[in-house]
This record gives structure tokens, sequence and C-alpha cells, in this order.
């Protein structure tokens, strides 16, 4: 099928979930209320390392309205986690992070909960604690976080891999592709550099919420602030000793995600206290928990070393990453093993080595963030290609497309890479940037620059997306699928592809979405793996759908069923489409004219389920080099380009951005007005925020800018305007996409950091090597480098 | 222990040209009654300090952080929150615009975001780009990069002045 025979797949149709979020009535999590309900809320660690000697609940247990307190002696002595079960609920013996909760209460209202709360008498011995990421690191750090941690519960991906010598480290990925000693050898320039990234709120707009609700045969219904249903249905059983099939998680739509709603975060302390009072309970954390208490993204240091040759190629890379988990290894876990794809995806490396660590601090909990530890890599090697371009001599856009990744070229892990944009999005993004033209500097007080970046975006394999379809008899296809509608458009878009594939108008097609107890299996909203896992998934369910509607329509008309075909609502002969019946004829009466119903004569209901799965290949644990070079490393690549054009004022450092574009490859846009959606909010949105604003200050593990007015996030006048924020959609159609289709939401912000940098030092001449790139830290720069 | 109980006041407040007597207690907010005693939930939470902009609505003509507010203050005033913005089923021209342009992906700060931009437009009907980013700066967004929602503010703009 080509592009030109598509009639719902990519058009800019308007969301189906716009009209209710534009009239108030959409449901969120926070908005769910039931009759007798009790409100929680959590005590909290006040400090960041600290022995737990005696928790007193007594007064907060008889101060009128409280029906329940609960702490660690009232639940299983478990652990949770993402590869590595190292988290309590609450904290047992030790707290290890400001905010780390101890024990929740549940009460008539919330100012009772919050009244209560102060009459926890808990008595600390304060330890010294690992603060710092590299003095963390260290082989004698100021202080070890997990004492215990051999004896932790590892599930899910490859082992941790423990470093013996430094014992706050959690976890440990390497690369080796070739030989970068050799590599470096026969390079004629080496270029180094060490860069950081600080810790990024997520900030959905929406605090994460939860209700939870003890159902009369002992099963808990819970409305959950969740991306990943699954997981965190089995964190909870696991947690709690609640059978998976006894927990129904419901989750509406969320307020936003952006990976800080993988996990589970306020359920369980509702569906402890459920449990306890027999009563709902409802739980909506503060803008201060959510800021402190659940996850951000942790903060980087990497080194980066280029070997380069004088006619452009590249000889070797190195990469070293610590990454931050905080107290915990929440999703860092996955995290740290899967930043280290960024150097792997982009360039041809003939020689490539990588080292990751994640290393844990006494700092709040390192989570799921939108590039998942990509960004943090992307921005140091994308500046020291620019200043290997500078110092041979060559065009810093000429230099980049000389060593991307080709179709059939090899990524550092090996495999054949292809279905790549990468080409395209850069030509598109120089045209849009006038890159032939260059900008004078010049001599005054505002100078002016032009800045790119290039990178990639890979999508987590091994990982499953199950969808049923059913046919119902007024030619309905009800669509089951766990994918959560968190702003990005699953509803919409997976619509649009059940309406292509039926011939039918969106109108027909009915989604029922993210209800453990009704929908399928899926991996869950992240890593932008939704439009091409569960869109994949529905098409598999859908041609199976026609096949028994064929079958069935066979019984009707008598013609064989291989010699009819489904579309448009009907079911009709191939060679004469006047020999038709329609959906509804696929069903028979009962009684009379079927006043009590029809049925479908066999099997039930007509209804189909399938699964799609990507497959990681073997790789060799001592490389992490692929066995088979036609295995994937992942399940598919997007591939990126971004240009920025800045004037900046030397002798304040204020920096205007003028102009910035944003191309990615997403395969084929679903929704083109969704797809600009996310390059523009990923974009200058979020990406722009961590480059430029965003960091969340620690003072000994306790967070000084836990509000709106400390912690600066883009506002609208802070961003460039709407003709000058240019989004492009390079399509470059996967082979085994649906409709070609790869995805979106986290490539939009891996190159943003990057390519603002490559501004500021065209317009300056200096470079920037740590994140936020304030114009404080500018002004100082300049100042340093005598400008 | 002794819990001192507050006394709860009966008030009346007005909230979509409809009038609520209920108890509150004197230092209950705006956006908690709106929510919790009222049930009407397109009020969003999102900071309580005024920052994100969220909780917006509009009381006698002006946007207000309802989360700063307390219920009794707004006693003898005229609130209207998103649930009362659309007109015997016609939607305000800003509803309109924000759904065709895209405008909305979570959607959780877009009732605090397009009561904003109305009373922006109520007493600015012709503004420019800078002007609209401006009116907005206080409703955080985190989806968009505000992009398709300037865009869908100036196109409502101009067609509530009858252009097309």
């Amino acid at each position: 099928m080509t592009k030109q025979d598509l009639s719902v797949v990519g058009k800019p149709v308007t969301r189906l979930d716009a009209l209710e979020k534009a009239t108030g009535r959409a449901l969120y999590p926070i908005n769910v209320s039931l009759s007798g309900m009790l409100w929680a809320k959590v005590l909290r660690s006040p400090h960041a390392h600290a022995k737990i000697i005696s928790i007193d609940t007594s007064k907060a247990e008889s101060y009128p309205g409280v029906e329940g307190v609960i702490t660690a002696k009232d639940i299983p002595d478990k652990k949770y986690g993402y590869g590595l079960n190292d988290q309590p609920m609450l904290a047992r013996d030790k707290v290890r992070y400001v905010g780390e909760p101890i024990a929740a209460i549940a009460a008539v209202d919330e100012d009772t909960a919050e009244e209560a709360l102060q009459l926890i008498d808990v008595k600390y011995e304060t330890l010294p604690g690992a603060f710092d990421l590299e003095e963390a690191f260290k082989p004698d750090p100021p202080a070890v976080v997990h004492e215990d941690y051999s004896q932790y519960e590892l599930h899910f991906f490859p082992p941790a891999k423990m470093d013996v010598k430094r014992p706050n480290v959690a976890n440990y990925f390497l690369i080796r592709k070739g030989n970068t000693e050799e590599g470096f050898k026969k390079a004629d320039f080496v270029i180094e550099g060490k860069f950081t990234t600080p810790r990024q709120q997520h900030v959905p707009m929406e605090p994460h919420s939860a209700v939870a609700r003890m159902e009369s045969d002992g099963s808990v219904t819970v409305w959950a602030s969740a991306q990943q249903p699954f997981l965190m249905s089995n964190q909870i059983s696991g947690l709690l000793e609640i059978p998976p099939t006894k927990i129904r998680l419901i989750v509406p739509y969320l307020g936003g995600g952006f990976g800080n709603k993988t996990q589970m975060k306020a359920e369980g302390p509702c569906i402890a206290l459920a449990k306890k009072t027999g009563k709902p309970v409802k739980c909506v954390f503060t803008r201060e928990e959510v800021n402190t208490s659940t996850t951000s993204r942790g903060g980087t240091v990497s080194y980066i070393k280029l070997g380069v040759k004088t006619d452009g190629s590249l000889t070797a890379m190195d990469c070293k990453i610590l990454y931050s988990s905080g107290a915990y290894s929440g999703d860092a876990f996955v995290y740290s093993t899967r930043g280290p794809f960024q150097p792997a995806g982009t360039y041809k490396i003939p020689n490539l080595k990588e080292d990751s660590y994640l290393v844990y601090a006494n700092e709040p909990v390192s989570g799921a963030f939108r590039g998942f530890g990509n960004p943090e890599l992307n921005w140091g090697i994308e500046i020291v290609m620019s200043q290997a371009a500078d110092k041979i001599g060559m065009d810093r856009a000429e230099f980049r497309r000389k060593n991307l990744l080709d179709e059939g070229d090899e990524s550092g892990f090996g495999e054949i890479m292809h279905s790549l944009g990468t080409t395209e999005c850069l030509d598109r993004t120089l045209k849009e940037l006038d890159w032939s033209k260059k900008i004078e500097r010049g001599e005054g007080v505002c100078r002016s620059g032009k800045g790119i970046a290039v990178g990639n975006k890979y999508s987590i394999a091994p990982s499953a997306s199950c969808a049923t379809v059913k046919l119902h008899i007024d030619g309905t296809i009800e669509v089951r699928i766990s994918a959560v509608e968190i702003g990005q458009g699953s509803n919409t878009i997976l619509a649009q592809m059940t309406a292509e594939n039926f011939g039918v108008s969106l109108d027909r097609i009915k989604m029922v979405v993210s209800d453990t107890a009704v929908t399928p299996f899926d991996f869950g909203t992240v890593s932008s793996r939704i439009t091409y896992h569960t869109g994949n998934a529905i098409l598999t369910a859908c041609e199976g759908l026609k096949n028994q509607m064929r079958e069935l329509a066979s019984r009707k008309m008598d013609i064989r069923a291989e010699d009819l075909e489904v579309k448009g609502g009907k079911i009709f002969f191939k060679k004469d489409p006047t020999k038709s019946i329609g959906t509804a004829d696929l069903f028979s009466p009962t009684l009379g004219m079927g006043h009590i119903g029809k049925y479908a004569e066999v099997g039930g209901e007509l209804i189909e389920s399938a699964t799609f799965f990507s497959k990681m290949g073997k790789m060799d644990p001592a490389t992490n080099q692929l066995l088979n070079k036609h295995d994937k490393s992942c399940s598919f690549w997007m591939q990126i380009a971004n240009g920025a054009e800045v004037d900046v004022d030397i002798e304040t450092g204020d920096i205007k951005l003028k102009k910035f574009i944003n191309a990615c490859d997403v395969g084929q846009a679903i929704n083109p007005l969704l797809v600009e959606g996310q390059l523009e909010g990923g974009g200058v949105g979020m990406g722009l925020g961590l480059g430029m604003w965003e960091e969340m200050i620690l003072n000994e593990g306790k967070c000084m800018n836990s509000n709106f007015i400390d912690y600066k996030l883009p506002r609208a006048r802070d961003l460039p305007k709407v003709e000058d924020t240019i989004s492009i959609i390079a399509e470059t159609p996967h082979r085994e996409g649906p409709y070609g289709a790869k995805g979106i939401g986290e490539a939009t912000m891996i190159c943003t950091p990057a390519a603002m940098a490559d501004a500021i030092h065209d317009a300056t001449g200096v470079w920037h090597t740590e994140l936020p790139m304030s114009s404080e830290k500018l002004f100082h720069l300049l100042r340093r480098n005598k400008i | 222990m002794q819990k001192i109980e507050q006394k709860k006041l009966s008030i009346t407040l007005n909230v979509n040209e409809k009038d609520y007597t209920i108890e509150v207690k004197p230092h209950w907010t705006l956006l908690q009654v709106i929510r919790n005693q009222i049930g009407l939930t397109g009020t969003k939470y999102g900071c309580g300090t005024g920052e994100c902009g969220a909780c917006t609505v509009i009381i006698d003509g002006k946007p207000m952080t309802s989360c700063l507010v307390l219920a009794p203050q707004a006693e003898g005033k005229k609130i209207l929150t998103i649930e009362g913005l659309a007109k015997e089923g016609e939607l305000h021209p800003l509803q309109k615009t924000f759904i065709e342009q895209g405008a909305i992906q979570c959607g959780y700060c877009i009732p605090g975001m397009i009561l904003t931009a109305k009373s922006f437009l109520d007493k600015n009907p012709s503004p420019t780009e800078d002007e609209v980013r401006k009116a907005i700066d206080g409703n955080l967004c985190r989806c968009t990069g505000y992009v398709k929602q300037v865009k869908a503010i100036l196109l409502a703009a101009k067609r509530m002045n009858g252009k097309p």
C-alpha cells in the first residue's frame, strides 16, 4: 500500500479526547471520587541517610478522624524495583533520601490526615551521606548506601554487574567493538572532554494520584497513575502479597507522564490502607512530594574521547559515563544500560568502547525520563564532534554527514542498520538554517551563531504488546489495549490504524483502554514504543478478525472465504462487489426479528487477539556485540537532527533563541498534527528546559528548589515565536512498522542541548561543558575566556 | 489526642451562574471547594502555590489561581470555571481552536490555559503574539511547548473579531 492509498492514516485528524479535555470533563486519577472514601497522607524522611530507631504511631492512631496508620511492620518485608528489587514501599530500618516514605495515614478528610501526620514520632540516628556523584563512585565513598546490595533480588534484565571495589555501583554496562587502543593510534587528532548534566524534574502537570477500593471477594480495584499498568500491578502484587489476578488496575487519562509514572508510587499506600480500613482510600501527592519523592532524571558525569583523521573519518570513540541512581535503582537500573545506546546508533565508529556505571547516592530516586539516558550522552558526543570538525578544518555538517550510519552499515552493537532517515533530517535542518550562508559572528555586544546536532533514539527490546479487536453488530470495531493515554495521542493514532485497516471512518472505532481486568498485556507506555508495538499487535488482530468475518460470511453467502474481502463495513465478493453483506448480517436473530439480540452462529463473539513481540538478539556478554548481525539490539532506531540560531549578549550572557529546528525520522507519521505536537513539546519545551534552565539544586541530598519559582521551567515567553519553531517530519518507512511507522516521543529532546551548545559556541567561541547552559554560566565562561 | 474542630461556615458561591450553598472550613481554598464540595473537577490542582496556573478560574472577569483564594473570599462574586464556558452546547471559540489546532495533549493545563486566554481576549481582542505569550506566561504546560496554544489563541481572537 502506498501513502496515496491511505485515507485515515497520515491525516492530521483531531484527537479523540480533545473535546472532553477542552470542556473539563476528561477523567484523570485525581478526579476519581468514591462514596465513603478516606484521604491518605504519607510521612516522609527529613534525613538523607539515617537509621530508624523507633516509630511511635499511637498518638496519630487515636487522633479523631484517623481510620488507619501503616508503617513497614504492617506490610510484608518485601522490596521492589525494575531489574533490581532494592526499594521498600515504606522504610524499614533505614532511610536513604530526603522524602522517603516511612508511614501513611488514612483519615476522614485531607486536613485530618495532614494533622495526624505531625503526631507520628520517629527517632532517627543520622548517618553520613554520599552526595557527590564522583565521590559516591569512589572505592572508599563517604557512605555506602546499600550494605545488603549483594542479597537483593534481581529479575527481568541480565544480572546486575556489581563492582566489588566500588560499593555504591548498582549496575555496570559495557560495549566493546573493535580495538579502541589501535583506533586511537591511527587517529591524527584525539579530542577529549568531560561533561555533566543535572538532575531534571519531569513535572507532569497532574501530580501522582491513586484511589484504591477493596472488593467483597478480597480483590482490589485501583485507579492508578501508571504508564506501565502491568509492571505496576506486579510490583503491588510482590510488595503486598496480593495475587496479580486480584488486582484490577484502571488507568484513566494521565495528566502527563514523561517516565515519572512508570513505577508504583501513591498506589501502594492506598491499597495497604484500604485493606486495613475496609474503605476506599485516595491519595494525591502535593507538588513538593512529586518533585522530591517520586523520581527525576539523575545527574551524570561523562568522559568522551574521539579519534579522528584529517580526512574526516572517525577511528575510535571511548565513552565513560556515571549515572546517578539516587537512593534506589528505580528505573535507572535499566536506564544506565540503555543510555549507552546513544554512541552506537548515529555514526560509523569502527572502534567503540563504552563503560556505563549506575551509582547510588543519598539523593532522590532516579527514574525513567523521556530519552532514557540518551540526551545525557548525546550532548557531550556532539560537542566533541564539532570540536573535531573545527580541529581538522571541516564544515561541522559535512563532517557529520560523512560519518553518519547509512543503510547496511553496522551499529555499535554490530547489527546491520536499516530504515534510517538521518540524512534527510540533517539536510532539511541545514536548509531551514540556511547553513551554507555563514553568519558573521559580529564584533559588537550582540554575537550571532548557528548550531546543529544529530543523534538517535532506540526503542527497547525485548518488548511485547497485545491487542484484542471485536466486531460489534452495528459495525463498531472495539479495540482493547493497555497503552496509556498520557497526552501523546495513542488512542487517536491506534484508532486511525484500525479504521484504515477496516476501511471505515474513525467514528466506527471504540477504544477500551488500560483496565487490567479487561485489556490485554502491554509492556507499557515507555520508550516511544506504542505506535510500533501496539499498532502492530492491533493490525495483526484486525487481520484475524477479518478472517473470522470472511468465514462467517462465507456460510451466509455461499462463497469461499478466500474470495471475500472486508472493507468499509461490508463483506463482498472480490470478483463481483455487488454481492455483499453488511456486518450486521453476520449476526443471526434468536427469536422473531432479533429483539432479544443477535448472536454469532459460531465462536461466541467475533473477536480476535494478537501479540507483537520485538526480540533482542543474543549478545556476547564480554562485548555486547550481537552474535548475529541480522538480529536486533532494539526494536527500531529513530534518527534526529536539530538546528538552532542564537543571538548572545556577551556583556550579560543573555541568550536569545531566534530559531529552532527539530527534525525527526518517524518512519511514517500516523497523525502529523500529533507528531508536530511531540516535536514542539519535546524540543523547545522539554529539551530546551534541560539545555538552558532546569536543574534540581540539592544540598546534602535535600532539594532546595521544589517549586516552580526556584525551579525554572520553560514558559511561553521563554520560547521562540511560532514561525521560528520549525518541526520537520522525516518519513523513511520502517519495513516492520505498522504502515511504516516507528515512534517519536523521546526522539524529540535528544539533541536539543547539543544544538544549543553548538550555536552558542558559534556565536561566542566558548563551549559549555555543564548543563544547564544558563546565562549566568555563560557570563562567567565569557569572562574566563576574556571575551 | 485532642482535636480542635474548626467551625464550618455556610457560604453561597455563584459558580457558572448557579448558586451553591455549602458548609466550608474557613481555610479551605476555592480550588478545594470547587473540586470536592461542588464537584466540578475541570479545575485542576497543579502546585497549590499559584505558580502553575492549572487551577485558574475567572472571578468577576479576572483570571485567578483558585488555590490562592479562600472559598469564603469568593462569596458574592461571579465565578466561571471551564464547565461554564460553553453556552447552550456551543463551544467557546477558544475551545474550538484549541481542539482544531492540536493545542491539547494531556489536557491537564487546558482548563486554566483557556480561561486565562478568555479573560485576556475579553480585554485585548486583537493581541500580538508577544502579548499572548505574556498573558499565558503564568500557565505551565509541559506537553506542547505552547506553540499550538499560542496559535489557537491568535486564531480564536481573529474569529471573535469576525474574521475567518
